[in-house]
């Protein structure tokens, strides 16, 4: 008997929910659109006149910062409804649904001393009304624009999900003169271009500077003594250091994540493979025994695995392999010729530069080879490199004929917001810091 | 045993020759002519909706010429002289205060008896048409969408469901309100329910996230952010006045995916 109950009360409540799910609609939304976000920069406030010029400064940062990712449009201040912009009370949200801001940022800059600032903020989402982040940051006032950067990396990361990538810096060659007698000089800057310095005396050709992934040092080949030499430079503390001489031909060194090893191309009896070296013992392993060019290595942010380039199967392609060196598997397939890849920071995807009937592009692919994408095309591009989120990348670009410039240009992992990057000269061979400490 | 290939020889042989005789037979096979038949649901090509009573139309009286008791040219005119002048309060002979604290006593009338029961009635009559206690007065338009949502839950089934139009252009709205998350890591983990309850007149009455949990379990960075475009997504794309009034029952509780692109 109590069975039979159990089972017409089992087939009461299966029919109870059979009916709820029948009753409520249920829709799939798979498409959505890939607007900016609009948000409102209010100038940062003061209760002193040279803190106020310092708070709009900061503001113009931000909004800059925030328009170039291409993920935000800064509504202009002029049409703002409202005064209403002090720090410490709720906003009118209705005044900002006025002018369609979807997030705003309210700020204020505190004069403590003559050397030492406080610099708060506070980020809205106009929407649901609720407070996303409080910022303060202290430092000295000629940090303005570190402290900017920072908000604008604070704001990215709250309304995308991501960190951000603004407080970080661009090492790079900078060009001067013609392709036949072009001057290379080693230089840095931040990551919207501001506060440019080289770092070398421009007594010879400099090539391929890159990053470490951990630290601000940069490791970049040298022509000096007209000889190719692999020189690491802390940029902290400004001291370069020689990794060694290397008889025959280097290319393009390349930090492994955590900043211990290196992996680099040799050139020895006219086979270039690919090797490991360790920056401690200066001690090299050799990855590769292919008869074929291989070059272009890159590790995986975990530090398993190694993208290259290699011609064994013909023509340039990209392969993977484990970091010992093992089990070698080509990823791409398509048509054209694919170099210089470079394994993205955030694990997902790999930027390459492919060469098809005389044109480049830059292209990015899953880490299996599968959805590749091209981002960019042009006469001739060259040595992407990611931004610290993973999200954007930077290439070179150079123009036709003897007297033709390059210069620096950035994308959108998704193709969008193709963006020259504002140089003194002309520049090449770009390398993205980390985000800095 | 030594009978045994001979009946195993008679009985194969046998079975042979009855599949030759029976496929001897050459019979054409007549394909019939296949008809196709399309299904489709009948809400997804037709407009067909629950019939709604019309209510009973409201006899019109035929307008009356307007007639006017108090002629026009028999009101005073301004500047007449019969217009009464104003009397200063000072030559009022009975603004005295002796007269003021003396009321006459010839304007008293006569007392009537306490008459119980036309009291009583006067009070039932009240307490026929006054709102029971934490009733709050209906307005006309709640009324209205009381009706509609009665005969809407009343009709539901075939006809009351959304029709894939309805449903298109609800996409397309949120479309324009939805900021997808792009090339996020791992764009599969970050599909996101929300739960919508909507009013009559297509207002959100209040939306939340139909799965809390998994949002708040997620180890991906970006659903977080997911999440809050989702909601914000519907919140700020309102009002769905476009959605069918007579199909109420079906939109008033939904449940919207929020699917980004793998």
């Amino acid at each position: 008997m109590n069975l039979i109950r159990l089972i017409f009360l089992t087939f009461v409540l299966a029919m109870g929910t059979f009916n709820f799910a029948h009753a409520q609609l249920r829709i799939d939304i798979t498409e959505g659109n890939l607007d900016p976000v609009p948000i409102a920069v209010v100038d940062f406030s003061s209760d002193r006149q040279d803190g106020q010029a310092l708070g709009v400064e900061i503001s113009e940062i931000i909004r800059a910062d925030l328009e170039r990712s291409g993920l935000f449009v800064s509504i202009s201040p002029d049409k703002f409804q409202t005064t209403q912009t002090d720090l410490n009370y709720k906003p009118t949200f209705a005044d900002w649904r006025v002018i369609k801001a979807e997030a705003l940022l309210l700020g204020r800059v505190v004069i403590e001393s003559p050397t030492r600032i406080r610099v708060e903020a506070r980020l809205w989402d106009i929407s649901s009304g609720e407070e996303l982040a409080g910022i303060v940051f202290g430092t000295t006032p000629n940090q303005e624009r570190r402290v900017a950067h920072k908000i604008s990396d604070a704001i990215y990361e709250k309304l995308t999900g991501e960190t951000g990538y603004f407080d970080s810096r661009i090492v790079f060659v900078s060009e001067s003169g013609s392709k036949i007698e072009r001057e290379k000089r080693l230089a840095i800057m931040d990551q919207d271009g501001a506060n440019m310095m080289y770092l070398d005396t421009g007594r010879g050709m400099v090539l391929t500077p890159r990053f470490s992934p951990s630290s601000q040092r940069i490791t970049y080949l040298s022509y000096e003594s007209g000889k190719g030499h692999i020189y690491v430079y802390d940029i902290e503390t400004g001291r370069r250091e020689l990794l060694g001489n290397f008889p025959d031909m280097t290319f393009a060194p390349r930090f492994s994540p955590d900043g211990q090893s290196m992996i680099l191309s040799l050139m020895r009896k006219g086979n270039s493979d690919l090797y490991a070296m360790d920056l401690s013992s200066r001690s090299t392993k050799r990855l590769t025994t292919s008869p074929a060019i291989d070059v272009s290595g890159s590790y995986s942010p975990d530090g398993e695995k190694i993208v290259f380039n290699s011609d064994r199967g013909g023509t340039p392609q990209l392969y993977v392999m484990n970091a010992d060196g093992s089990s070698a598997k080509r990823i791409s397939f398509g048509k054209g010729r694919y170099n210089s890849p470079v394994w993205s920071p955030r694990g997902d995807k790999i930027a390459f530069v492919k060469s098809r009937d005389g044109k480049f592009s830059i292209g990015v692919m899953n880490i299996d080879g599968s959805g590749e994408r091209i981002l960019a095309e042009s006469y001739m591009y060259d040595v992407p490199t990611w931004s610290p989120n993973g999200r954007v990348i930077m290439f070179y670009q150079e123009t036709r004929g003897e007297y033709g410039t390059s210069s620096l240009w950035s994308v959108d992992l998704t193709g969008r917001n193709l963006r020259k990057v504002s140089t003194p000269l002309g520049a090449s061979d770009p390398a993205w810091s980390p985000l800095l400490p | 045993m030594k009978f045994g290939w001979p009946i195993s020889l008679i009985f194969h042989s046998l079975i042979l020759i009855s599949v030759w005789i029976s496929l001897s037979k050459k019979t054409d096979v007549e394909m019939s002519q296949a008809i196709y038949v399309e299904l489709a649901s009948i809400d997804e090509l037709t407009n067909i909706r629950a019939s709604i009573k019309k209510p009973d139309p409201i006899p019109i009286e035929p307008e009356q010429p307007m007639t006017v008791e108090n002629p026009m040219e028999n009101a005073p005119e301004e500047g007449d002289p019969e217009t009464p002048e104003r009397t200063s309060p000072e030559t009022s002979p009975n603004l005295t205060p002796e007269n003021m604290d003396q009321p006459d006593s010839t304007s008293k009338t006569e007392e009537k008896p306490f008459d119980l029961d036309s009291f009583s009635a006067v009070v039932d009559n009240t307490r026929k048409t006054q709102p029971k206690a934490g009733q709050q007065r209906t307005l006309a338009s709640e009324q209205n969408f009381i009706f509609y949502s009665s005969v809407s839950q009343a009709a539901v089934g075939a006809g009351t469901s959304l029709s894939l139009n309805e449903i298109d252009a609800l996409k397309s709205k949120m479309y324009e309100c939805w900021r997808e998350p792009v090339d996020a890591k791992n764009p599969e983990e970050l599909a996101v329910q929300v739960r919508v309850k909507m009013r009559s007149d297509g207002h959100v009455q209040s939306v939340s996230l139909n799965e809390p949990r998994k949002v708040a379990r997620s180890q991906n960075p970006h659903m977080e952010v997911a999440a809050r475009r989702a909601v914000n997504a519907v919140k700020d794309c309102g009002p769905y006045d476009f959605l069918p009034i007579e199909k109420y029952s079906s939109w008033q509780d939904m449940v919207l995916s929020f699917i980004p692109t793998v």
